[in-house]
């Protein structure tokens, strides 16, 4: 089979579920769970420190975690830190998480602070744990002095006593520079927001008890917002996932009746 | 010379980052700060690298007349403007913002968005049952990919237990043992470097 | 009393890895004098390399190399190196053209001095074009599209790609398949190793490509640290299977005190 033909029903499997959703219950697995519970068993006021490590690429599948994940944390009035070790995370925060703060009537820089990005990886995460301000350059994402932040005058560091709770919303390797320079030296508790592909990377620290939790990809997100009893985004395009997916299964087997039918003829030496 | 003094600023380095990280000594001088400085600042400036190397290359197409000139000037078009724009306005301006939220975001979905079409072509081409091992690849993979939509959910709950063992006990034991080893590799070879032998970036 | 000398917790960590550093360095010592090479099993990804060049000479096609979105520190980093070289001189010697793109400033300066070095040692200095290093982009899939346009563009025959890769590997593999490319492939990152699998000729998985430059080279020295890394492996997962049967049979025992200092 051609590929653009298998490129044009993929494109209806996608688009005909977002038009006309079958509403398929999506049911929430343990990693999700152990979030939620989480950040539900927080005390009010306790600090959030959730981690924007993706590019505009992985909007569909991160952000509606993060949006979540966010909602639910300014919901139980927890203070919440927004940075990112991806130029671009930050400032997706800026356009898409600033204006659900505003909606639930919270005020920058009070309940919640964009610290922007600073290049260096894992090395800023190890000079954040040792002294924030001086790390971030003291200075927030558009150049306001830290000073002059009330939520800023409790948080010198990243360490347990101030931070309850690190959730990393990454789509590459940042996952582990959180873990190896901020969770293991300072004990303070890593989850992760994870696109699909990285989730079986990230299951054996999960299951090792490194994550506490894990949110896969837009399904993660959709189990997130029905936790949270707010269907969002997440949601309404889980039917398409599941039409995708039933599509690729349905070409495996059909791939594989021509590979058989045809004598397999068509098999390329494995090398 | 030329290798000679990378390898001993390599060694250096190294004893600084052990010092620090293991021995009680070592940690409370926290020399790894200092370090840590001269990194983000290479890192900051070599950007400038990344910037004369794009500049030298599509000057040098213009210069030589090739036909792809329009593309060059659009590129050195966006990449100083772009530039200078942020300069101008810092990232919080309202030009600079829309152009990000227009421009660039839209083409990175695209590009990432493409995956699901390669997924899609590669799987049809790649699951074919050559073997006893392929096709239990190939029945792993579908369990999987049912089990982690909510069609899966509906049609079954075998499906979504199905997956959830694939993925917490089987993937997790195979993905161990690839992970550890490439681990172990990887420290090899910090060793390697560290001892002088791998030289393969030293070679001016 | 460990606790004035090491950082609690880190004692035991110091030892193991001191003991693994120990054994590697004891084997390269005894591959120096050694006068036969300690043998590698066969790793076809690293073998089809020079089949993969001769058919890019054949073609008159280029050959394109990536080390994917690895950054100077990484050791997939350093793999890649030690074969950038080796395909250089493969390159220089059979008058094939080599365009090696990069996404990171840093790695970019070591790779234009790797294959400037290896285009003179192969006497063939007049050949290394620098404008076939190209930086692309520093984002990740700015610079995934350019390989694509690349790849639409220049039709290399062959495709190597070693090093750190992220969601970008599978739009490099299926743009190489579309031109009808030899791929070969290698990763740490094991979420990227089955589309590699699915769409590339060959797959080094994971610790492969760290013995590619001893592999390639036959250097007896090098051969040597991957058979001393052998020897540290089955020493730890020695300990590994010591440490999953003890802590399953008293929990939290002496075993789990020890490695906990």
């Amino acid at each position: 089979m051609k590929n653009r033909w298998i490129y044009v029903l993929l494109v209806l499997a996608i688009i005909l579920p977002l038009a006309r959703p079958l509403g398929l219950p999506v049911n929430p697995t343990r990693e999700t769970e152990d979030l939620f519970r989480m950040v539900e068993g927080l005390p009010a006021g306790s600090v959030v420190y959730l981690a924007m490590d993706f590019d505009a690429g992985a909007i569909p599948e991160i952000l509606p975690q993060a949006e979540a994940v966010f909602t639910h944390a300014l919901l139980k009035d927890l203070k919440v830190i927004l940075h990112g070790l991806s130029d671009q995370g930050v400032l997706i925060a800026r356009d898409s998480l600033h204006p659900i703060a505003w909606s639930l009537g919270k005020a920058y820089g009070t309940d919640f602070i964009n610290l922007g990005f600073k290049p260096g990886g894992g090395i800023v995460l190890r000079g954040m744990t040792a002294d924030l301000w001086k790390t971030m350059g003291g200075v927030d994402i558009d150049g306001t002095q830290l000073a002059k932040f009330p939520l800023m005058q409790r948080l010198k560091r990243l360490d347990r006593s101030t931070v309850a709770l690190i959730v990393d919303f990454n789509s590459g390797g940042s996952a582990m520079a959180y873990r190896n320079y901020v969770s293991e030296p300072t004990g303070i508790p890593l989850a992760l927001g994870s696109c699909a592909v990285n989730f079986n990377v990230q299951m054996p620290f999960y299951r090792s008890g490194q994550y506490k939790a894990i949110l896969n990809g837009l399904r993660g997100a959709a189990e997130y917002e029905r936790l949270l009893g707010r269907p969002g985004k997440a949601t309404s395009a889980m039917d398409a996932q599941s039409t995708s997916h039933a599509l690729i299964i349905g070409l495996i087997v059909l791939g594989n009746v021509a590979y058989l039918l045809g004598g397999r003829r068509t098999d390329k030496p494995k090398r | 010379m030329a290798r000679e003094i990378p390898a001993t600023i390599t060694v250096l380095a190294v004893l600084v980052v052990v010092f620090s990280r293991y021995f009680a000594v070592g940690a409370a001088l926290d020399l790894t700060r200092v370090t840590d400085r001269w990194l983000m600042l290479t890192y900051a400036a070599s950007v400038f690298v990344g910037v004369i190397n794009l500049t030298r290359l599509h000057l040098d197409r213009l210069r030589r007349g090739k036909d792809t000139r329009s593309y060059d000037l659009v590129l050195l078009f966006v990449m100083y403007g772009y530039m200078a724009l942020g300069f101008a306005q810092t990232n919080a301006g309202v030009t600079f913002r829309w152009v990000y939220n227009a421009v660039l975001v839209p083409l990175d979905s695209t590009m990432y968005s493409l995956l699901a079409f390669y997924i899609a072509s590669a799987s049809f081409r790649a699951f074919r049952v050559r073997s006893f091992e392929a096709a239990l690849m190939m029945v792993a993979a579908a369990l999987v990919m049912i089990g982690s939509v909510p069609l899966g959910d509906a049609l079954s709950p075998a499906f979504p237990a199905a997956r959830a063992w694939l993925m917490r006990v089987a993937q997790t034991a195979g993905f161990r043992g690839i992970q550890i080893g490439a681990g172990l590799g990887g420290l090899a070879t910090a060793f390697r470097i560290f001892l002088g032998i791998e030289r393969a970036h030293l070679r001016a | 009393m460990e606790g004035a000398v090491f950082v609690k917790g880190l004692a035991a960590q110091f030892l193991l890895v001191g003991m693994f550093g120990a054994i590697v360095w004891a084997t390269i010592r005894r591959a120096r004098g050694a006068r036969h090479l300690p043998r590698i099993r066969r790793i076809p990804g690293l073998e089809a390399v020079e089949e993969a060049v001769g058919r890019a000479t054949e073609m008159g096609r280029p050959v394109h190399m990536t080390y994917g979105l690895g950054d100077i520190d990484d050791a997939p980093t350093f793999a890649f190196w030690g074969m950038l070289g080796h395909v250089a001189r493969l390159c220089a010697r059979y008058e094939t053209r080599l365009i090696q793109t990069n996404n990171n400033y840093l790695v970019m300066a070591i790779n234009e001095e790797v294959i400037r070095q290896a285009y003179a040692e192969s006497g063939r200095p007049d050949r290394y074009q620098p404008e076939d290093i190209r930086f692309l982009s520093p984002w990740q899939f700015g610079y995934a599209s350019a390989v694509l346009g690349l790849f639409q563009r220049e039709r290399p025959a062959a495709n190597i790609m070693i090093g750190t890769f992220l969601a970008e590997s599978l739009i490099f593999a299926e743009a190489g398949h579309a031109v009808g490319a030899v791929q070969i492939a290698g990763t740490a990152n094991t979420s990227q190793l089955p589309f590699f699998m699915a769409a590339c000729d060959f797959c080094l998985l994971g610790e492969e490509i760290y013995a590619a430059s001893a592999y390639l080279s036959r250097d007896p020295v090098l051969t040597g640290s991957v058979v001393g890394q052998d020897l540290a492996k089955i020493f730890i997962f020695g300990l590994i299977i010591i440490g999953t049967v003890v802590e399953n049979l008293w929990p939290r025992n002496w075993f789990w005190d020890l490695l906990s200092r």
